[in-house]
Parts: structure tokens; sequence; C-alpha cells
């Protein structure tokens, strides 16, 4: 078939466009892979030792990783089963009529831009934590989890929500014929179906909470430092991406410290891609609707 | 209507499981049936027939209160059953449901083995052993008339039965909770000729044991299978009585049309 | 009688569950809403900030971060636009569309920080732009466009075979077929992609903050390599002087305006969402 030239440019232009869109990623781990280099070089497994201390030549990060592990814990701790019984409810209990409602409140809450997370983190949470716990400062590895499970909890909830208000109603019906009281519908014929959909969106919630940065970073203290006992999150920590907003605009260009923290921005981006990838093909694809 | 009420002519014989009494529904404004009086006699299979819209579904959906759970749904009157208002509130549904079973119109078996789904229900109601839940697979496989086809692979998917194997299983589900009554909702509605007889004799098999209720928009088939007949149209009940009698001797001209198939002005 | 009292239990858990959102969430928005009203006024709005934004308004705040976005969108919509038409029109190859897919998703999922890092070592540091509005908005481009290449190319994925096959009998060849009968309903799908996608620009900090914004003395840039003040980064600055009361109320005040812009985008963009979808289950 002869193809028109309008035809010919069109294909091209779309062409370029798919190409383009689909490059940018690789783009992106490509410059974070180069720029890390340097630093994965010179310092090798180094990296993953517990002292970042520029001035000293020691590029340890793993007080970064351990902050971000356990705001992640901390977040998703509260964030899962508060979300999910949330979720049961408006699925499940709430009238069909208050859905729509529901869910346009909880578009509007996901939407709340970080940074304002962050001030009411501030202004409020951290007080609180404060003058609870008798603390110097609130501002502390507590502090961040409790503000991301804030955060994360319309996501987890919406996506649940819709997990269960997913499975076909026949198999509500069938069940409730058999005598079984709501409780027992949910469980045994609901959830098996919800099941995998709402694994793909915790997981989603999980990449989501470690890529957080604005309000992490106003309320965790931002200190290199793993707390001493091991498992006291009333300490000031510091979390990957709070590290990089404080300090890469910071960094010369070309240092090794700038290859280190390109390289902690790296490891983050790995594990969230294939948290994001993992729950995006393999668990939740309905209508392929996109949740950041 | 009261004064060409049907109910005064036909006096049942057997007594009755259910009673309906002024029974009225809406869904929303929508007026779906209007003062419905039936009684379903006990170990007899009735048939509701009647064109689409005229409310037969939700009459047999009101009997275990499954449109309880559909938004926008009132009602109003009586259902009893031993004597009592199923309808009064608070009374337990699930508990009902389990004296009410239903089959729906189309098979729906839950995503786990063939065993698995026919112990679906009653393993909520009661703990078992091993033993008794080998009984009690085998025994409303049986009675199912299903056990044959799937002895040998009842720990495979129930999903792997074709459409009619599915609803026998759906029935079997039914029967291991042990109700009283059992509720048909166009039952082979979506499925082919042959399954749809093993689903009549079926049903034919079950009378003996169960108060059947059933719906269809099959006539030829309410013909096979119904003791009795209630006529709807239009939300109403226009004449109930016993099959061979609403057959050959209709008293509404409606009815006469609706069975013999004409056109039905209702 | 247990199964009752579990169900009970599970029913009296769930609505506790949801009491306690149900206050997360009243706390927010009050909290925005009373301290962000307090600190409004027309002249807060209209004013430029004084004193490292202690003082004074947010006019150009407001204006930065509008420039920043809407050209964001227009970067975005053409490719999102030929992206979305390729993957729903003439990639065929089932294994190519999920690796697309894969990357097109994969890109949502990138934490907004490393979009900032991207920017400042490709267009700071090796480009050699220096902090630049119009690095922002390319930026901020980038992290539209999956969400409209999807909003886009789910619209156009909708469309029944049969309007394919009734315009290709009439003698359109495929990219007629592209442009006289996807496209109209592909835009429709862009632009509620678009408006969901500047909802979450607008609010954006992490990407911005390297590469584009200086945090005060800055009106309207009059060149593309210039730093203009945009919202986040505004209130970011001011979160940072908390403890200053006349900081915190103006740090409420952009807030509000903030959350304000967010949702203007999104309910267009819900609305848009809604309306389009009655139209193709017609």
């Amino acid at each position: 078939m002869v193809m028109s030239a309008s035809a010919r440019v069109g294909k091209s232009y779309v062409f370029m466009s798919i190409i383009i869109s689909t490059a940018i990623i690789l783009l992106i781990l490509t410059f974070l892979l180069i720029n890390s280099w340097q630093a994965i070089s010179e310092i090798g497994w180094g990296v993953f030792s517990s002292e970042w201390h520029p001035a000293a030549g020691k590029f340890g990060i793993l007080a970064m990783i351990y902050g971000s592990v356990a705001v992640m814990i901390i977040a998703l701790t509260i964030a899962i089963p508060l979300g999910i019984m949330t979720a049961v409810f408006t699925a499940e209990v709430l009238p069909a009529k208050y859905r729509f409602y529901v869910k346009s409140m909880l578009e509007l809450l996901a939407g709340i831009p970080s940074i304002i997370y962050g001030l009411i983190g501030i202004v409020f949470l951290s007080v609180w934590i404060e003058d609870f716990f008798a603390l110097q400062s609130g501002r502390t590895i507590l502090a961040g989890g409790i503000l991301l499970a804030i955060m994360v909890l319309p996501t987890v909830i919406t996506l649940s929500d819709d997990a269960l208000h997913n499975v076909p109603a026949k198999y509500r019906e069938a069940a409730r014929g058999l005598g079984l009281y709501p409780y027992e519908v949910l469980k045994s014929a609901v959830l098996p179906h919800a099941v995998n959909d709402i694994a793909g969106a915790l997981l989603l919630a999980l990449g989501r909470v470690l890529g957080e940065t604005m309000a992490v970073m106003l309320v965790i203290g931002s200190i290199d430092r793993i707390p001493v006992p091991f498992l006291n999150t009333l300490l000031p920590g510091q979390t990957i991406t709070s590290k990089l907003g404080r300090e890469i605009a910071e960094t010369a260009f070309g240092s090794l410290e700038f290859s280190a923290l390109i390289f902690m921005g790296l490891l983050l981006l790995v594990f969230v891609l294939a948290f994001t990838i993992l729950a995006q093909t393999f668990f939740y694809q309905p209508e392929q609707r996109l949740y950041e | 209507m009261n004064a060409t009420a049907p109910l005064k002519i036909y006096q049942p014989e057997a007594t009755s499981a259910i009673e309906m009494r002024d029974f009225n529904a809406w869904f929303a404004e929508a007026h779906i049936l209007r003062d419905i009086r039936l009684s379903f006699r006990e170990n007899r299979i009735t048939c509701l027939v009647g064109p689409s819209g005229s409310g037969k579904s939700t009459l047999i959906r009101s009997i275990n209160r499954i449109n309880d759970d559909v938004g926008n749904y009132n009602c109003s009157g009586e259902i009893r059953l031993s004597n009592q208002n199923i309808l009064a509130s608070g009374n337990d549904v699930a508990k009902l449901r389990t004296r009410v079973g239903m089959v729906f119109q189309k098979p729906c078996v839950f995503p786990t083995t063939i065993a698995g789904n026919v112990l679906f229900g009653i393993r909520h109601l009661q703990k078992l052993s091993r033993p008794e839940k080998q009984t009690i697979v085998e025994e409303n496989l049986k009675a199912a008339a299903l056990w044959k086809e799937v002895k040998h692979r009842l720990q495979d998917k129930a999903s792997s039965l074709s459409l009619g194997q599915q609803q026998r299983l759906c029935i079997a589900r039914t029967l291991a909770v042990k109700p009283e009554i059992i509720l048909f909702d166009e039952p082979t509605a979506s499925l082919d000729p042959l399954s749809s007889r093993a689903i009549e004799d079926l049903m034919l098999s079950l009378k003996e044991k169960y108060t059947i209720v059933f719906v269809s928009h099959n006539i030829q088939q309410a013909r096979r299978v119904a003791d009795d007949l209630a006529f709807l149209c239009a939300g109403k009940l226009i004449e109930y009585g016993s099959s061979q009698q609403l057959f050959s001797n209709p008293t509404q001209e409606k009815t006469r049309k609706y069975l013999n198939e004409e056109f039905c002005d209702c | 009688m247990s199964r009752q009292l579990r169900n009970r239990l599970f029913l009296l858990v769930s609505s506790g569950a949801v009491l306690l959102c149900t206050a997360i969430l009243l706390f927010l928005f009050s909290v925005i809403t009373w301290n962000g009203i307090n600190a409004l006024s027309p002249s807060f709005l209209l004013t430029a900030s004084r004193s490292f934004g202690a003082e004074g308004g947010i006019f150009y705040q407001i204006l930065g971060s509008l420039l920043m976005v809407l050209t964001a969108a227009l970067i975005c919509l053409p490719l999102a636009l030929g992206a979305a038409i390729y993957k729903s029109e003439y990639l065929k190859n089932a294994r190519l569309q999920k690796a697309s897919a894969i990357l097109i998703y994969g890109l949502n999922g990138i934490p907004s920080v490393i979009f900032g890092i991207f920017g400042l070592i490709l267009f700071v540091n090796i480009l050699n732009t220096g902090i630049s509005w119009f690095v922002g908005a390319i930026i901020l481009a980038i992290m539209m466009l999956p969400t409209v290449v999807l909003a886009t190319f789910q619209a156009m994925n909708s469309i029944p075979e049969i309007y394919r096959e009734s315009a290709r009998a009439l003698g359109l060849n495929h990219w007629q077929v592209v442009t006289g009968v996807l496209l109209p309903q592909g835009f429709a799908g862009a632009i509620t992609g678009l408006l969901l996608g500047l909802a979450r620009a607008i609010g954006e900090t992490a990407p911005i903050m390297f590469i584009a914004t200086a945090f005060s003395g800055i009106e309207i840039p009059h060149a593309l390599n210039e730093p203009v003040t945009a919202l986040p980064t505004h209130i970011l600055a001011l979160a940072q002087q908390a403890t200053d009361p006349r900081a915190l109320q103006n740090a409420w005040g952009a807030s509000f305006v903030l959350i304000g812009l967010v949702t203007l985008f999104s309910i267009t963009g819900l609305i848009s969402r809604t309306k389009f979808k009655t139209v193709s289950q017609r």
C-alpha cells in the first residue's frame, strides 16, 4: 500500500513520541548509574557501612537505609490495617449512594501536596510527639512514620475499596443465599477474589512511602545515625529521600560525595520501580488505571 | 381486584409452607409488586410465570430477603414461614437463608474445589470432622445428581465443570445447608436444553423432601415440572392454581393467552 | 451465637476504623481551611512577598507555579498524544505492548525527588542551563507524561472496533482513521489526563527545588533560563522558619491557595472523566 505524505509524517511523529516516552525512564536509570559509578568503584561494599562523614572520606549509607525502612514499617503497620478495615466498610457496608462522595473525598485527600503534609507535621504532629514523650525534639523517625501513614492512607483505602468493589455481586449473593453473615461473606466469598488486587495496592503504597520526600524531610530530624538502641524510633533519623532532598543541591557535581548520594538515589529507584512494576503488571489491573 | 381474587377459588389441600399476605414491593418509586396473596404448598413445586418485568424475580428474591441488600428496595405486608413473619425487623436474615435456600439464574461457583463448594456454606454453620465432610460432599452431590460425574475429581477446580454441572453443584451446595424450602430463580436460563432437562429432573426428585418455588420463562418447562402455577403480570397476581387447572381451564383470559404463548398485553 | 458475635465484632472494628479515618480527615481539612482562611486577604494574593516571605503576599509564587505547570502541559500534550496513538493504533505486537506499558507505569512510579536529581544532572550540570523555570517545566512535563499517555490510550482503546472498520470501509487510510475517528475521542481523554496531571504537578516540590526555583526576590522571569518562585517551594521555605508566627501564617495562606489550585484541576479532571465516560458507553 502506498502511503500518502501526511500518513508518513503522522506515523513517524507518533513513532518518535512512543520512543521518547518509553526511553525517558531508561535514560534516567542510565544517568543515575553513570553518576554513581564513581562511588561504586571507589568505595565498593564500603557504601553499606554505617558512617556518613564526607570530611573524613566516609560514605556509609546504612543509616539512611535504616531510616527509610523504619519509616516504611511504621507507616505500613498503621496504614494497612486501618486502610483495609475502612475500605471494607466503604465497599461492603456503606450504601452505594454515598460511595461517590467518599471516593471523591479520598481522591481530594490523596491530592494534597506532600509539602503541606510536611507543614502539618512540623506544626502539629512533631510538637505532639515532643510533648507526649517529653522529648527535646519531636522531629523523629516515629513522626516521619506516622505522617507517611496519614499520607498513604487515602491511597490504601481507595485502592482496596476498588479491589473489593470489583468482586462481582453474584458471589456475595450466592454466599448470602447460603445463610452466611456479612463477616463470613466477606471472608469466604469476597476476599479470595480481592486479595490479589489488595496486594497490588499495598505494593503501590509501599513504593509511594519509600519515595516520599518533602513531608519526611521536614519532620524526621535529619541526623545520619542509626539509633541506639536499635529500635528506638523516638530519635531523629534520616531517610534516603530526606538526605537527597537536603544535600544534593549543595554537593559539588563530580565529587565522590555526589556520586555516593546518586548511588542512594539509584538504590531507591530500583526498589520503588520493582514494587511499582510488580504491582501494576502482576496484581493490580482493573481498567489499567494509574495511581500515583 | 379483590373481587376476582383467585385465592378464594383455589383451596390448597396440602399444608402451606410459606404464605404471603398483602405483600408489596418497590424499587425506589417503582411499585414492582402489588398486594400479593399467595401460599406455597409443602413438598410441591410452584412455578411463577409471567412476562419480563412482571415481578417474578422480585417476588422470589423477597422470600429469602436477598433483595434487602439491593439499594432502594422496600417492601410491606407479611411473608409467613412456620407462622412467623420473616419480614419482622430484628429477624436474623442469615438464619432465614439457611432455611430458605436459593439457586440463581447464572451458576456462580466459588473459586475453590468442587468439594470446597459443596462445603462452602455448611462449614460456617457447624464444625465438621474430616469424615463428616466426606459424607456431606458425597450425599449432597448424589442428591444433586452430580456424584457420578465428579466423584473422581472432587479436588478439581469447580470452574472446570460445564455450566450445567456448575448449576447442579450450586444446588448441592444449597442442599448441604439443609434448607426446608429452595428457591430457583430461572435456574436453566443460561443452560443448554440437555442440562436444563437434568435440572428439571432434579427438581422433581427434590420435591419429596423440599418445598420448591421456581421462576421460569419457559412455559413448556412449567408444564413439565410444576404442581402449582402462579401467573404474574405487571406486579399483580392474576391467577393462582394447580398447573393442570391453569393450563386446561384458566379463569382469566390473560392467563389463557400467556400460557398458550399468544400475545399478552399486560 | 459465636458466629453472630464475631460478625458484630467485625462491624464494630470496621466502624472504628472508619471513625478514626474520618477524624483524621476532618482534622486535616479543618486545620488547612481554618488557618488558610485566616491568612487570606486580597492583598495577600496580589502583592509580592517581602522579608523572605514572612511579610507581603504570594502573587509571584502563584504566577510562577501556573507558568511552570501550564508550560509543562503544553510540552507534554503533543508527546503524550503521539505516544498514545502509537500504542493504541500501531503497536500490535503483544510483547512490545506489554513492555511499553511497563516502562510507562515505571515512569509513573519514579519518586519525585529522582526527577529533580535527573534534572539537576542533565540540565543544570551537563547542559549548564543554570536554575531555570523552563527546565522545571520540562521535568514536570515528564512527570505528567504517563498520566496523560494512559488516559489518552484508554480513551482511544475503548472505541469499538466497528468505528475503525466503518471508516476504513469508506476508503480512509490508517492515518485518516486516526485523525478523523480516534483523535477526537482521544483528545477528550488527553484533557482529562492533563488536568489530573496538572493537579499533581502543581503541588510537587522535590522535582523543582534544585533546578527551577529561587526562594525569594524573583518576579516574572524574562528568559527561559531564569529562575522563578513557586508556591510549593515557597511553603517549604516558610515551613523552615515556622517558629516565626508571621512566616507560619503566610505558609498556611500559601498552602490554602495551593490546595485550591490542586482541587480546581482535579475536580475539572474528574468532571471531564465522568462526562467522557458516559459518552463512550453510549
